[in-house]
């Protein structure tokens, strides 16, 4: 079974320890193989890191090494080893502040093995991200931009401007991901930031109405081709995003003369299953068409379904590009979100 | 001029390469010290803690893998902790056999800026060593300062003779040492979490603390290179993680200035220099053009896009490095070997290069690793 791991990002300050306590205390009761933390060097440490060690007995201790070299691959052996000796559905790891956590997710993904969900969440201190921004700007930026859940802090002590100028700099960053504001001091609310880190867990589905037309007809062959490209194209999407599962990508696609294709795609090292049923009038249905409209119904594991909505546009895109098309997209069915649920029960 | 394969001595390969002028070899120069102990199978305590038995373990290292053409330069042990005034050790504050770690906290106040602009780098070095460590400094168990310059003093000769040693082996050292630099030492004693609000808040007392110190910094680099008698010293711009952590902004207005001004210092006396560059500098590449051309090494550590290093510097600046640390100790040796060769190929195609580990190998590197990273350095350099 996979294990999901989550790094916890943000400067040095952030609350990032704080929010790991009551974000572990909420998640383990959901996981049935339990959780384990791997966390910064505790030797300089407060009271919150005390108390992580005391009520979490799988807590691993990260030494502070060189961040440019020893931190990744330390991470990397360290996941390793708590894969073996605890084996959880879940693993929070808290870095150094200033580390990079893109950087750290790139080498897990390239060396760990057994790993299914892998983002990143990011801790931002409202009452000094202004600050922050002036002085330390590729780090606090790179941090921001990592993050597939963003958490701002302190929002009890920080001023209105604070606010204001936190959500605008994030907007302008990392417009995609979803936000958060919050205490993790004093909120009631953290268990919405669990929820949205479990919801990558579980399925997004997105359904969309795509026309593609081309300025010559195309022959069904042809049409064959371009809607297995952008089957394929969308899977590719949804993998590079960092999809674990591709459940299925479908598509139907019909065009004026009665010709109908039905393409299929599961997973993204197989190529796609490419199903042509001929239409009502087969006479009909060896002529060219200029025009093809596709249903697309996906459904993946591990991306929020805003992502999986970049996913679609960007195929429909690099299908325009590929093909010479011009593709309309019309308002998509409602996307549903189905309930999480840990793949592990 | 036509180069005979095999007639120049390793220092002068070294002296061409950084001058950008033709050689027969591009240079290998891994950056091994920690690993040796892994290698021979000793901890990390007996390593940090016996140097007679460090330096043997270097030295079977070296004759088992094949050898290579740049060492590290041995020197004494410091006076001083260099950047961090603490440090946990193997056997003493961390585990036996894990590396050693700085301990980052504050040990510099803001008040500490004006002690500097007024008594200078060393007087603040000392200042803040007794702050940290009021009973013994950063390297050293508690001791009379009677004994520790006794032990300086020995270490400072064991260095000489080790050093020796591996010239008449017909390798030859990098870099005469780091000198500890006076901005990168504020960003430490500072701490990272609070140096950066100095930036924000008493720029001008962080500026005129730098420039009170640089004298200090260069007359250091200078004495290094004179005590050893390597004729290249490492430089360092001081704003730690480079552009990873700190904006342009920052970097053009705190660092920049001062490390021209040191460079062209040593290369105006006759001496090279080494950047050795952690973490990610790819935006910041075209601010080395601003640097002498011809007589410095920019050393990357795998963070760094080196191929774009290369398309920037070409025909300016020697490249070094760059296999980084996460290929040697998680990957393959085929990975490994393949690596260094397209870095032979494309970054060292005009001489201009020198392969090298990104930052350290690391202790717990795969040993075939390293071994297929030896193999490249001595198979696949030789220029003809």
């Amino acid at each position: 079974m996979a294990t999901h791991v989550w790094v916890i990002g943000g400067f040095l300050g952030a609350g990032k320890t704080t929010l790991l306590m009551r974000l572990a205390g909420m998640l383990r009761e959901s996981r049935p193989k339990g959780l384990a933390i791997i966390a910064n060097d505790f030797s300089q440490v407060g009271v919150d890191q005390k108390v992580l060690r005391e009520v979490y007995p799988s807590v691993y201790e990260l030494f502070d090494g060189c961040v440019c070299c020893q931190l990744s691959t330390d991470l990397v052996e360290t996941v390793a080893r708590v894969q073996s000796e605890v084996g959880p559905d879940l693993i929070l790891i808290e870095p150094s502040g200033i580390a990079e956590p893109a950087r750290i997710v790139d080498t897990l993904r390239r060396y760990s093995k057994g790993l299914g969900v892998l983002r990143t969440l990011v801790v931002i201190d409202a009452t000094r991200l202004a600050e922050l921004l002036e002085t330390l700007e590729p780090l606090m930026t790179a941090q921001i931009q990592a993050g597939s859940v963003l958490v701002i802090n302190k929002i009890d002590i920080a001023r209105p401007e604070d606010m204001v100028s936190a959500r605008q700099s994030i907007a302008e960053l990392n417009p995609t991901a979803p936000v958060l504001e919050i205490s993790a001091l004093v909120s009631e609310d953290v268990h919405r930031i669990a929820d949205e880190m479990t919801a990558f867990e579980g399925p997004v589905a997105r359904a969309a109405e795509i026309e593609f037309i081309s300025p010559d007809p195309h022959s069904p062959h042809d049409w064959e081709e371009i809607v297995s490209f952008f089957v394929a194209e969308t899977t590719s999407e949804c993998a590079r995003r960092g999809a674990t599962v591709v459940g299925h990508v479908k598509v139907f696609a019909s065009a004026d003369n009665g010709l109908r294709i039905y393409c299929t795609s599961t997973g993204h090292q197989r190529p796609p299953t490419v199903q042509r049923i001929h239409g009502a009038t087969p006479a009909q249905a060896g002529e060219n068409a200029q025009k093809i409209t596709v249903n697309l119904n996906a459904i993946v594991y591990g991306l929020s379904a805003g992502e999986l909505a970049d996913a679609v546009v960007k195929a429909v895109y690099t299908t325009e590009t590929r093909w010479e098309l011009k593709a309309e997209v019309h308002p998509e069915a409602e996307h549903h979100h189905h309930e999480s649920h840990s793949t592990g029960s | 001029m036509t180069i005979k394969i095999g007639t120049m001595t390793n220092e002068e390969r070294l002296r061409r390469t950084i001058h950008l002028q033709e050689h027969d070899k591009i240079l290998f120069g891994p950056s091994i010290n920690t690993f040796v102990a892994k290698y021979v199978g000793m901890t990390t305590k007996e390593f940090y803690g016996n140097p007679e038995k460090a330096e043997a373990a270097y030295e079977k290292t070296f004759d088992d893998m094949g050898g290579w053409d740049l060492v590290r330069n041995a020197t004494p042990t410091p006076q001083f902790g260099g950047l961090f005034s603490r440090m946990a050790m193997p056997g003493r504050e961390l585990e036996e056999n894990v590396v050693h770690q700085a301990i980052e906290t504050e040990i510099m106040l803001p008040e500490d800026y004006d002690f500097a602009i007024e008594n200078g780098f060393k007087a603040l070095q000392e200042r803040l060593d007794k702050r940290a460590n009021p009973n013994a400094n950063a390297n050293a168990p508690q001791v009379s300062p009677e004994e520790r310059q006794r032990r300086m003093a020995q270490s400072a000769e064991r260095a000489k003779a080790i050093n020796a040693k591996w010239r008449a082996r017909g390798t030859t050292c990098l870099t005469a040492g780091m000198p500890t630099n006076p901005l990168g030492y504020f960003t430490s004693q500072r701490s990272i979490l609070k140096f950066p609000m100095d930036l924000r808040r008493i720029p001008e007392k962080v500026k005129l603390a730098t420039r009170v110190c640089l004298p200090e910094y260069i007359a250091q680099a200078k004495r290094m290179i004179e005590s050893t008698g390597i004729p290249r010293v490492t430089i360092g711009g001081g704003l730690r993680g480079g552009a990873t952590i700190f904006s342009a902004k920052a970097f053009e207005e705190f660092a920049l200035p001062n490390w021209i001004e040191a460079v062209y210092a040593m290369t105006d006396a006759g001496y090279d220099v080494v950047f050795h560059c952690d973490s990610d500098w790819t935006k910041f590449l075209h601010y080395f053009k601003e640097f002498p051309k011809g007589r410095c090494v920019l050393q990357l550590d795998g963070a760094t896009d080196i191929f774009e290093a290369k398309r920037v510097l070409q025909d300016h600046m020697v490249l070094m490095g760059d296999v980084p640390a996460p290929m040697l100790t998680l990957g393959t040796p085929e990975e490994t070997f393949a690596y260094c060769k397209r870095l032979i190929e494309v970054v060292g195609k005009d001489g201009a290069f020198i392969l090298n580990s990104g930052c350290e190998t690391p202790y717990n590197s795969k040993i075939e690793n390293v071994a297929a990273m030896t193999r490249a350095g001595n198979e696949l350099t030789w220029r003809n």
